[in-house]
């Protein structure tokens, strides 16, 4: 409310209490606090309530300020996510450098994450297998005579598309998203859907992969992942 | 009374009401609900006065008065000055901590988290200049506190040390101020505190100065030692000796009170204690009222101040190769810079301030005049007027004004392109800078108003120089614009003249402009700052709502 309508309501309301009361404005009166006790909150009720009006303008405004303020040191505060370190976006350049099709997936060390090129586009795995053991976190491998990935603690394995195949894990392999950029565009990015992680698809050889660290999507429970079955029989 | 009893007597609604004016009391060390009310509603307080216990049982308000004369309430007394200045102390704090965050000192980072918080950081550059503002405008502050404080004579007696206090805070917030000079590491940091730590080389014997010199910079020239000394001085220790020397100035200021207008005060004559009741003021509520809602103004004004009409600027990375063409001290030294380029180095530079600091915390002890009347104190009030005056002359003297100028060519260059700054070229931008050989011999018609005055600025220099130099005779300026990359243009400053006995002189300066340079008056970093505010206002607004 602005000061303005503050002073107009305050009108009202001493309008509304007649002639006889206009002058003197109750600023609360007594049922609304009942048995305060002594002198009472209410002993200022013959006073002229514009002075205590404008204190109270006063307070708000610097409760307002107060807060402002704060909101502003929380995003000042807030961590920033710098390019190229995890938890900031990965500019991998153009995507003739992705690894080709069906090859090995691509470690990045910094980053946290394989690099995958697949048929639909390319998928950055977050390399933490999604069977926490004990407190830890494990780095899973990838087996390339097996061509899957496999955690070499709890014994987990997952396709070359981050599905779940088998072991104690309880869900397919988590993804960061990926940006596929055309003149400082984002044309396509990874989507998550109910059924599956869909990739960004094939980027155009000119457009740039970017990698967002900061955005995590967990991967399908393993009861979801199509390459369960054949190996439950 | 205990809680059940409450319950029986007063209801369940009664007895948290009283539990709650309780909890209330606590917190105010003594003001009931009722008489909070009664306070707000400029109700005179009871007797015995109720309104005294939080200056006697809470800590925040032990040090306040519990009630000041009539007189030196009033705005055009003190304009509040003191007050304000500490005031601007809290708030150099608060900011200076929330820069800590994003800043480390060392040479290897200073600078590029300057950029960092400049470009990336929510509310970054907001804070660095209202940090940089509010040093300058504490600086000014106090200067005129003192000012005032001289001119009421308020350094009598009974107030002698309260001056000589005072003094003292003004020497550290002139050193607080100068110490966070260094710490963005540009060329401005770099050079004003470089000519400010070889001041302190003159001291005799030069073993002493020396040494002192040696203890600053933590090595025979300014680096990652010098640095971390600087940092450490502005961010604990000045602070800490300020907020020493503020409580014993502030417990002189209480004990003796404020000095009542001259008419009003005989000097020597104790008016802190003897308060007419008539005349007596009270902390709480009146005081307390006023001096919260002159600085909420004082707050709102300073925001708007450093939102819309201020930048702390930055220059380019401290280089140790070269100094920049017009170095300055920081305004408030500019007195001192004027003095040594008219004296030794020792006389101006270690002498004259060490006397003047002197006299200056010795007025009070030195002036026997027993009336603080103005009609009285002639002499005192000219020779003040004189000191302020003849402070601003050698003020002027320290700009580059004074006796730095350079040859007619690097000053024409200097004047539309300085090599520190912004000047009119960058102010107008990469957008208004048309590709091309622009020549001051020769009329043209661009369609580009702001490139028409750089044109224009570009004739008159040069024109200001051919009429006021002998030796610079026939001057004709050429700019050539040329794309050097994509996004990046190159500006060729060419200037040839004839000197007095028919020689041809030639001087050639080049700079280059990228279309995302930080010039805030090219782009309009306004614009960034409300984005930040829209930004906040959604995630509130996104929160309140629940999502």
């Amino acid at each position: 409310m602005t000061v303005q309508q503050c002073l107009r309501q305050q009108e009202a309301w001493s309008k509304a209490r007649g002639p006889a009361d206009a002058e003197q404005i109750a600023p609360l009166d007594r049922a609304s606090f009942p048995g305060s006790h002594s002198a009472g909150i209410n002993a200022g009720n013959g006073g002229k309530n514009r002075r205590e009006f404008l204190t109270y303008i006063w307070a708000g405004t610097l409760a307002a300020m107060t807060v402002g303020t704060g909101l502003a040191a929380y995003q000042f505060l807030y961590p920033r996510r710098p390019a190229n370190e995890f938890g900031g976006r990965f500019f991998l350049g153009a995507a003739s450098n992705l690894p080709p099709v069906g090859s090995d997936p691509k470690a990045n060390v910094d980053g946290r994450f394989w690099l995958v090129n697949t048929e639909d586009g390319p998928r950055a795995f977050y390399n933490l297998c999604t069977h926490k053991w004990g407190d830890m976190w494990i780095k899973y491998r990838w087996d390339p005579t097996r061509a899957r990935f496999e955690c070499p603690a709890c014994g987990a394995k997952f396709s070359l598309q981050g599905h779940y195949i088998e072991g104690p894990a309880p869900r397919s392999l988590d993804q960061f998203m990926i940006e596929i950029v055309t003149g400082r565009k984002v044309v396509a990015k990874t989507m998550f859907a109910e059924d599956a992680i869909v990739s960004p698809g094939v980027p155009s050889s000119e457009a740039e992969i970017v990698v967002d660290t900061g955005t995590i999507i967990e991967g399908l429970p393993r009861t979801a992942s199509p390459l369960l079955k054949g190996y439950r029989g | 009374m205990g809680l059940q009893e409450n319950i029986r007597d007063k209801g369940v609604l009664g007895a948290v009401a009283a539990q709650a004016d309780d909890v209330f009391t606590r917190l105010t060390a003594g003001i009931d609900a009722g008489e909070f009310r009664r306070m707000l509603q400029g109700e005179p307080p009871g007797r015995p006065n109720p309104r005294l216990k939080p200056h006697s049982e809470g800590f925040l308000l032990h040090i306040k008065p519990t009630y000041y004369h009539e007189s030196v309430t009033r705005f055009t007394h003190t304009y509040r000055l003191g007050l304000l200045s500490t005031y601007l102390f809290i708030v150099e704090t608060i900011t200076g901590i929330l820069l800590m965050i994003w800043y480390a000192p060392s040479p290897e980072r200073a600078y590029v988290d300057m950029i960092l918080l400049l470009t990336n950081i929510p509310f970054g550059q907001f804070l660095r200049d209202m940090h940089r503002l509010g040093a300058e405008a504490m600086v000014a502050i106090v200067t005129l506190h003192m000012v005032r404080c001289y001119l009421t004579g308020s350094y009598k007696p009974p107030r002698q040390f309260t001056w000589f206090t005072g003094v003292l805070l003004l020497v550290m917030t002139l050193f607080l101020s100068f110490s966070g000079y260094l710490l963005p590491w540009d060329q401005l940091a770099f050079w004003a505190v470089t000519i400010g730590t070889s001041m302190a080389e003159a001291v005799p014997p030069a073993v002493v100065g020396e040494t002192v010199n040696l203890l600053a910079r933590g090595a025979p020239d300014i680096g990652a030692n010098g640095l971390l000394r600087f940092y450490l001085l502005h961010v604990l220790f000045l602070p800490l000796l300020l907020i020493l020397f503020f409580f014993v100035h502030y417990y002189k200021v209480v004990h003796f009170g404020i000095s009542l207008p001259a008419d009003e005060e005989e000097v020597g004559e104790d008016t802190a204690n003897r308060v007419p009741a008539d005349k007596r003021v009270y902390y709480l509520p009146d005081v307390l009222v006023d001096e919260t809602s002159f600085l909420t103004v004082m707050t709102a004004l300073l925001i708007v101040l450093t939102v819309f009409f201020f930048q702390a600027p930055l220059e380019h990375i401290a280089n140790p190769q070269s100094t920049p063409l017009h170095t300055v001290a920081p305004w408030y030294f500019y007195w001192l810079q004027g003095l040594l380029k008219i004296a030794d180095k020792f006389i101006a530079g270690v002498l004259l301030p060490g006397v003047l600091l002197v006299l200056l915390m010795a007025i009070p002890y030195l002036d026997y005049n027993p009336s603080r009347r103005g009609k009285d104190r002639k002499v005192a009030i000219v020779a003040g007027i004189v000191a302020g005056a003849v402070m601003i002359i050698w003020s002027w003297m320290g700009t580059p004004e004074y006796a730095v100028e350079g040859a007619p060519s690097v000053e024409i260059v200097q004047d539309v392109m300085p090599e520190e700054g912004s000047g009119l070229s960058r102010e107008i931008g990469y957008k208004h800078l048309p590709l091309g050989v622009w020549r001051t011999d020769e009329e043209y018609d661009v369609h580009d108003h702001e490139f028409m005055e750089l044109l224009h600025e570009f004739n008159s220099a040069v024109d200001y120089y051919r009429r006021a130099d002998p030796d610079f005779n026939a001057p004709i300026g050429i700019l050539t614009i040329t794309q050097a990359q994509p996004k990046l243009k190159k500006l060729n400053w060419e200037i040839t003249w004839f000197s007095a006995d028919g020689k041809e002189g030639e001087y050639k300066k080049t700079f280059w402009l990228h279309e995302d340079s930080l010039y805030w008056e090219q782009y309009g970093w306004k614009h960034l700052f409300m984005g930040y505010v829209a930004d906040g206002w959604k995630s509130l607004s996104g929160a309140l709502a629940g999502e």
